[in-house]
């Protein structure tokens, strides 16, 4: 796809990554870090206005990746066709290198839930989500990258395990993977299972991107639950699955998410700076 | 359980905290269902008191973080969202807070809420050419058929209660300290619209107000305005309305 004259290549130039979120717009213009992309919700883009200025403006300086949380995949309803209409007005003007959206679920009959709900891991669960990506990457002419979920419910019904349901959904639709290792250390924590199981299990060339944040940790009469919050920094057990992950499936755009009670800027630099580390150190590993 | 009934059974589990026997349908183990549960719920209501106490600023400012967050929880469980842009979210909260019987005692509460809603609107709405003082040289103003569109950022408000000098005071720390704020009735009639990706609220006459809020013809309304306020300043209005970016160019 060509890409308008003002915005640079769409490929990053490092895999490092950060979310962008409005709070930081003008320090990222004025300060210009360096980062090798940046990655937005595209729904935050709907309208015009304000945001669309700094998105344009932004864009003639980092490759965008367009990480979408509104298409309710995994939902029996039908997908919203204004929602894919905006979103493919915004890849057409944007040309984001990666669209992505989650194995999760949010409308139901009259209700678009805020949030990214659980899906039991069933075939009925896989032919839905599998006919919405396949709707959707049809309406795009491109493929996209389904996101791991972090949940606080498992279903009695499941017939397979996550990592094999993302596995057979890739199979099914030629989707790929977003791997979120922060999601998987919370899974783990939350449905008692050792992760890096799940990421063995995970097939490799699937995995075109890779999600690290922060969770908040709540206990209930001495059981643990973590809750998938973005408001922290990264947890050191999450930066060895990180490491982990790294070393079984190989380097991969990865990217620093943060989405409540913001920090500034240079914290997410910080971590940003602590992938960079951890990938340069992967590759060390990989050349010796 | 088919994926369908799952869903409107977890749906209506968020948004009336009740759920027949979830333990035939959750795995139980480690912290208890009842605390797993809440995550959703709780994070559903969060999630949209946070939108609304964004998009309600000056709301909150008046009635305060804690009555804002229960009143927006309220709204949340009989309004859900319905679509997935959250900044769409909120559009019958000012009709919401007119029946709040714990809000009944602030009577500007809903007018100004209005307010918020369109300068909401205002900030969002998306990018169309505006008929300027330029493009207007363009247009025979006397044409029968003219019709001159507002632009989608353009909301026109009128309200019994000084509702964009609510707002502005409440939210100039300034104009706080000096505590001279009077909450008289006055008939307010307003513009509110976008410049330079900036709302702005513009006073009206109620004449001006009369004008724009006919979607007739140009010379149409013009003469139904002047029917009804004979003394209706056409220059006057055409110029403050064209500053404020008001019609669409086409």
């Amino acid at each position: 796809m060509s890409h308008p004259s003002n915005q640079p290549c769409s490929l990053p130039h490092t895999l490092a990554g950060l979310g962008l979120r409005f709070p930081y717009h003008q320090e990222i213009l004025d300060t210009k870090p360096d980062i090798g992309w940046l990655e937005i919700h595209p729904e935050n883009y709907f309208g015009g206005g304000e945001p669309l200025f700094f998105l344009e403006k932004i864009r003639e300086h980092y490759p965008l990746s367009f990480h979408a949380v509104g298409l309710s995949l995994g939902s029996t309803e039908p997908v919203d066709l204004d929602h894919i209409r905006q979103l493919k007005a915004l890849i057409d003007r944007f040309d984001p290198f990666q669209f992505s959206d989650h194995a999760s679920w949010s409308a139901s009959g009259n209700a678009h839930l805020n949030d990214l709900l659980p899906l039991p891991y069933t075939q009925e669960s896989l032919t839905t989500l599998s006919c919405n990506i396949e709707q959707v990457q049809d309406a795009f002419g491109q493929t996209i990258l389904i996101e791991n979920p972090s949940t606080s419910l498992a279903f009695q019904e499941d017939e397979m395990s996550e990592p094999a349901f993302l596995n057979a959904l890739t199979q099914r639709t030629g989707c790929d993977l977003l791997l979120d290792v922060n999601n998987i250390y919370v899974q783990s924590v939350n449905h008692h299972f050792d992760p890096k199981h799940y990421i063995d299990e995970i097939t490799t060339q699937t995995i075109k991107e890779i999600h690290l944040a922060g969770h908040t940790v709540e206990k209930e009469a001495g059981h643990t639950l973590l809750i998938d919050t973005h408001s922290a920094v990264v947890c050191d057990k999450v930066w060895e699955l990180y490491d982990y992950t790294l070393r079984i499936h190989g380097s991969h755009h990865t990217l620093i998410e943060w989405d409540q009670d913001y920090p500034p800027l240079s914290v997410l630099l910080e971590e940003t700076s602590h992938v960079k580390n951890a990938l340069d150190k992967a590759k060390h590993h990989v050349a010796t | 359980m088919s994926l369908h009934k799952t869903q409107t059974a977890f749906k209506e589990m968020i948004l009336t905290g009740n759920m027949d026997t979830p333990e035939q349908i959750f795995r139980t183990g480690g912290a208890s269902l009842n605390k797993r549960l809440s995550t959703y719920k709780n994070n559903y209501r969060a999630g949209l008191s946070s939108v609304l106490s964004e998009t309600y600023q000056t709301i909150t400012a008046l009635v305060g973080e804690k009555f804002m967050y229960e009143m927006s929880k309220a709204y949340a469980l009989t309004h859900p969202p319905q679509k997935a842009c959250l900044h769409t979210y909120g559009e019958d909260f000012p009709s919401f807070i007119a029946d709040f019987e714990p809000a009944c005692a602030l009577p500007y509460l809903s007018d100004s809420a209005r307010l918020d809603w369109a300068a909401n609107r205002a900030y969002h709405a998306p990018d169309r050419e505006a008929l300027s003082f330029k493009t207007l040289d363009h247009i025979n103003l006397e044409d029968e058929n003219l019709t001159l569109k507002l632009h989608p950022s353009v909301s026109l408000l009128h309200a019994p209660f000084p509702i964009a000098d609510i707002r502005h005071y409440v939210r100039n720390e300034e104009q706080q300290e000096q505590k001279n704020f009077k909450m008289n009735k006055k008939e307010t009639y307003l513009l509110i619209s976008r410049q330079d990706y900036s709302v702005y609220i513009q006073d009206l006459t109620p004449a001006d107000y009369h004008f724009l809020s006919h979607t007739l013809p140009l010379m149409e309304s013009l003469e139904a305005t002047l029917e009804a306020f004979p003394h209706f300043d056409f220059q006057t209005c055409l110029q403050k309305t064209l500053a404020c970016e008001t019609f669409l160019a086409r």
